[in-house]
């Protein structure tokens, strides 16, 4: 489908404008081209903690959270789209890691990861995959988001610290240490 | 990325893991969730009504009217009148539709629970997932769930350990009604209540009584998720005793009456994914209501809880879970939250092993309070 004229700095702000005006093939566009990215951090935020299975809901709460709220986002505002969309959803997958942790500790009789995981090619990749999760797993929920962000989604810091909420210092020092948590899981996979 | 880290890790580490992108068709799940949003907020609040497919009967003549009640309805209940000679209170979330057809009232119930008035004389006939339910004149309720939710439901059905996606429950309090699918009919009195799924034929269950409020844990007779312990408890030794008879007669050897089954089964028959998938789904909600149960209680619980419990079954009876003990490395010694758990974990329905028998699973549960540093 080719884009509307009157593009601005926002790639999705001629989409977002007819969307506001109730193109339903603007809405469809949107969330294609924001529905893997989305899907993906909800995801690695959930696995860990047992709740994959919320992945899909929460992935809808988001655009439906977004699509309604939409007539208030300025397309020419601080933040873009996806920004604000990521900030929807990793704020839903945090206050639901809040609602009192439960974690699953997969047992070494345990290989497999999750239904979610796809099959890997080789035994130890399939071992970092697992020691991924379980370090991961041990990461607060808002470190869980920075480190997820930050590895998985490429964002640049400022980006994060609108995403979560927190300053750009507090962003460092969080993935500092989610950093070395991961560091030393993956170093136990290689050298164990 | 712009910025640079020293201490990057090494990406084709992390490359390691993947993750599997949402279904397929979620674009269209999201348009249809926003319609439905629209629909009802542009609807009069007194009234919701929408016409729609939901159900489909040429009318020859006779009024078509199809009442959706969405989760989104404001009403905490909702009352469906059919003209004069039938009321249908349904409580939210409840998705039923009626039509009237030569006369008779056909109503389509397809998930939730409602209350049902119906006129003596009136003929009325109700269609469930699991079957259908004619009356002519009575009071009675219909609930309605998935076989996922089944144990997170009312009392009503509470406990249910039958095949099937769908189990649907009806309690009559005043006249009777005939329930039936295509595995058999039996006719219900007032008092009564009978279970049904899609897979399985009607049976009797207990005394039809006032949904009962949940009590907390432990001293009262229903455990933390709202269900008849004694009920629950008198079904899985049901179950037990069919799936040992089913083994019996097979000439595979199988527990004693009174004794959970043991390794000497056949193991490894159960998809170890498929185990951590079932549990992920059906345990860790309720695994969550006791440690949130709990910490209301002891604000810093946490630790490791290992539930160490039996899956025994037959592929002509089903699955059930049996003998669910603490495991090794358990440190959690609430025993309310214990108690909690192996009720939860006892509730959880599984497939039957390959080629029957029981599978011995030990799952470890590390539980943490929500502070973030």
């Amino acid at each position: 489908m080719i884009a509307p004229s009157g593009a601005s700095r926002d790639p999705d702000a001629a989409w977002i404008e007819r969307a506001k005006r109730g193109d339903r093939a603007a809405y469809r566009v949107l969330i294609t081209r924001h529905q893997q990215r989305t899907g993906a951090v909800l995801r690695r935020m959930l696995l860990p903690a047992g709740l994959d299975h919320l992945t899909e809901d929460l992935a809808q709460e988001t655009f439906t959270r977004a699509f309604r709220a939409l007539r208030e986002f300025e397309v020419d505002g601080v933040a873009r789209f996806s920004t604000w969309l990521l900030r929807i959803a990793t704020r839903l997958a945090i206050n639901e890691l809040q609602r009192g942790r439960l974690e699953l500790v997969p047992e070494p009789s345990f290989e497999a990861i999750a239904s979610a995981q796809r099959a890997d090619t080789g035994h130890e990749r399939r071992r970092l995959a697992q020691a991924i999760v379980r370090a991961v797993a041990t990461l607060p929920p808002e470190h869980r988001a920075v480190f997820v962000l930050r590895e998985y989604e490429g964002l640049e810091y400022a980006e994060i610290a609108s995403i979560v909420g927190i300053e750009l210092g507090t962003v460092k020092s969080r993935l500092s240490r989610a950093r070395a948590t991961l560091r030393t899981a993956l170093e136990e996979v290689r050298h164990g | 990325m712009a910025e640079h880290d020293e201490e990057e890790l090494d990406r084709l580490d992390l490359d390691a893991w993947t993750v599997e992108p949402l279904d397929a068709g979620f674009e269209n799940r999201v348009l249809a969730g926003l319609d439905e949003v629209d629909a009802a907020n542009e609807r009069p609040s007194s009234t919701r009504r929408r016409t729609g497919a939901a159900v489909c009967l040429a009318v020859a003549a006779g009024l078509l009217l199809t009442l959706l009640v969405t989760r989104d309805a404001a009403d905490a209940a909702n009352v469906i009148v059919v003209d004069d000679r039938a009321r249908i209170i349904s409580s939210e979330g409840a998705e039923i539709s009626w039509a009237e057809v030569g006369g008779k009232i056909l109503v389509d119930h397809r998930i939730g629970e409602a209350r049902y008035q119906v006129a003596g004389g009136t003929p009325f006939e109700v269609t469930t997932p699991a079957g259908g339910i004619t009356v002519s004149g009575t009071v009675f309720t219909v609930e309605v769930t998935t076989m996922h939710d089944s144990r997170r439901a009312k009392p009503l059905i509470a406990g249910t350990l039958l095949a099937g996606s769908f189990v649907t429950a009806v309690a009559v309090l005043d006249g009777d009604v005939q329930v039936h699918n295509d595995y058999g009919s039996v006719a219900v009195a007032a008092g009564e209540t009978v279970r049904m799924t899609d897979a399985s034929a009607p049976r009797a269950a207990e005394p039809a009584t006032a949904p009962k409020s949940r009590s907390s844990i432990p001293g009262a007779s229903q455990d933390a998720h709202g269900g008849d312990r004694s009920t629950r408890a008198r079904h899985r030794d049901e179950m037990r005793e069919r799936i040992r008879q089913a083994l019996e007669t097979r000439n595979e050897p199988s527990p004693a009456a009174d004794e959970p089954a043991t390794e000497g089964l056949a193991t490894g028959a159960l998809d170890q994914a498929y185990i951590r998938e079932v549990i992920a789904e059906d345990l860790i909600p309720l695994a969550r209501e006791c440690y949130e149960e709990a910490l209301s209680r002891l604000p810093r619980l946490d630790g490791r809880l290992v539930l160490q419990f039996t899956i025994m079954g037959d592929a002509s009876v089903g699955g059930i879970v049996d003998a669910v003990e603490l495991g090794e490395g358990t440190d959690i010694i609430d025993p309310q939250m214990v108690e909690c758990m192996s009720e939860s974990m006892a509730s959880v329905t599984f497939h039957p092993p390959k080629e029957g028998g029981a599978v011995v699973v030990t799952y470890p549960f590390v539980f943490e309070p929500g502070n973030d540093d």
